[in-house]
């Protein structure tokens, strides 16, 4: 798993605790999130709800850091699914200020397919081996290699269109 | 590293940088305190963030415990159920019927830190500004057990807080009719993500409600900004509350009873039978979150299918099921 979460280890598992783990992990999440979505707004309604599920079990919860972790990959999964085509507009029209350069490349990144995106996310951003990825996603690396792959060769697509 | 490589993490690290994050922990720890049934609010904090009733397998017990690791509610396996076409499994008939105390039900579900009821999937609507992005929210300011009107979706594009568009008013709003184009949905099949399970893009559907936050005409003026979305002036206001009836139903017939997956696959298909096939997307959403076993149906009316969409919200498993969409 990425260092980060290695980082965030050890948890207590208590209210102050699930404070803490909230400070620590809330940044990072909706940074994630927000990239495998391409909405702020989503990314930060995503990793509330998750939290909100974390607290009501948070005493069975082992691993707190690695269980949102792979909470929020999953939910911003399935929540950019349902907004495809509006995260897709929105997407066009960047809410994010960024260089041309880059621009180019995250609107790119907004039109691939939800499972590639999300691979590439995890492997560029958050650094994660194969493996990892293949956790996180609940696939076989094989299948990660694949992702990467195809997403990469769909972002070049789409920045040669 | 490639110049490829280098440009997109340097684009992921510029995005990361800018996003925007609200702290709202107390929100999460202060209601649950509150709150005498916690199941209820930690599933209707699912239902409103991420938006509809994937959160419903939380709302199992009639009357709901404190038993947070309890096992689901006793399934209903009383007499009175009806089949829907196409299923072996048969269903409560009052799964698609709203009784009377399923709006009280619905309106008292607590919200963390928020003083509206519940939103509805079937109260969507997309609001297009003649400048900015286009926002997808909800005209769920009205309440559950009166009707939607034009005005109400008008009002929900005015008022929502992330527009950045100025000098709305209601005169200057016009309601249309949208409906996707056909490769929407061709896009999501192929994704593999998602089985069809009943419907078809080709048959007719009442669309959803797109709102031009602009003097205009929805025949001759088409968003064409949008690469998707077509508009028609036909949106039937009756259309939008059958759904929200039979989707308010739907959702208390998963807070009265656990579902068992062939069932809420059963009630979705039944959905869709109650609207003449003009559900736009219903599929089936498993959450493992306290109650394993226990399932919804996810019916959204932006979509044309009846899919199967299995996702759990327990890390690292994505489930996904494959169904006969002949069945």
């Amino acid at each position: 798993m990425s260092s980060w979460i290695d980082d965030m280890s050890g948890a207590e598992q208590s209210v102050g605790g699930f404070r803490d783990v909230y400070e620590t992990a809330l940044p990072r999440l909706v940074r994630l999130a927000h990239l495998i979505t391409g909405s702020n707004s989503a990314a930060e309604d995503v990793v509330h709800d998750v939290f909100v599920a974390a607290y009501r079990r948070w005493g069975r919860i082992d691993d707190p850091y690695g269980y949102l972790y792979r909470a929020v990959v999953n939910r911003s999964r399935s929540v950019l699914r349902r907004r495809a085509v509006e995260l897709e507009h929105a997407a066009e029209s960047s809410t994010v200020d960024l260089p041309p350069e880059l621009d180019e490349v995250w609107i790119a990144l907004s039109k691939i397919p939800v499972k590639r995106r999300t691979a590439l996310v995890l492997r560029y951003y958050a650094d994660l081996p194969v493996d990892a990825i293949a956790e996180v996603m609940g696939v076989r690396p094989a299948t990660v290699r694949s992702l990467i792959h195809r997403g990469y060769m769909s972002m070049r697509k789409e920045l040669n269109a | 590293m490639s110049d490829f490589d280098t440009r997109l993490r340097e684009t992921l690290d510029h995005v990361a940088a800018s996003t925007k994050v609200s702290r709202r922990v107390d929100e999460i720890v202060l209601d649950s305190r509150r709150r005498p049934q916690p199941r209820f609010a930690a599933a209707v904090a699912a239902f409103v963030l991420v938006g509809g009733v994937f959160a419903l397998p939380l709302l199992l017990s009639d009357p709901p415990t404190d038993d947070v690791a309890g096992g689901p509610a006793p399934h209903n396996a009383a007499g009175g159920r009806s089949a829907p076409e196409g299923s072996s499994v048969v269903i409560e008939p009052d799964w698609l019927t709203v009784e009377p105390g399923d709006v009280a039900a619905f309106e008292e579900i607590p919200l963390p830190g928020a003083g509206e009821r519940a939103s509805l999937r079937s109260e969507t609507v997309w609001c297009f500004y003649e400048e900015g992005r286009p926002i997808e929210t909800r005209a769920s300011s009205v309440a559950v057990d009166q009707p939607v009107t034009t005005d109400d979706l008008a009002s929900a594009c005015i008022t929502h807080p992330e527009t950045t568009a100025s000098d709305l008013s209601s005169e200057s709003m016009t309601v249309c009719r949208g409906v996707f184009d056909p490769s929407v949905y061709e896009e999501w099949a192929s994704s593999g993500e998602m089985t069809v399970i009943s419907g078809g893009v080709e048959g007719s559907h009442p669309g959803f409600p797109v709102v031009l936050a602009w003097q205009s005409d929805c025949n001759s003026q088409t968003v064409t900004s949008h690469p998707t979305v077509a508009l028609t002036d036909d949106l039937s206001v009756d259309a939008v509350n059958r759904a929200r009836q039979l989707e308010l139903a739907a959702v208390a017939a998963a807070i009265r009873n656990c579902l068992s997956y062939d069932e809420s696959q059963a009630l979705a298909k039944a959905a869709v039978g109650e609207l003449g096939q003009q559900w736009i997307h219903a599929s089936i959403k498993g959450s493992d979150e306290l109650t394993e076993g226990c399932f919804q149906p996810f019916i959204d009316q932006q979509w044309g299918w009846v899919i199967t969409d299995i996702v759990r919200d327990e890390p690292s498993t994505s489930v996904t099921t494959t169904t006969d969409p002949t069945s």
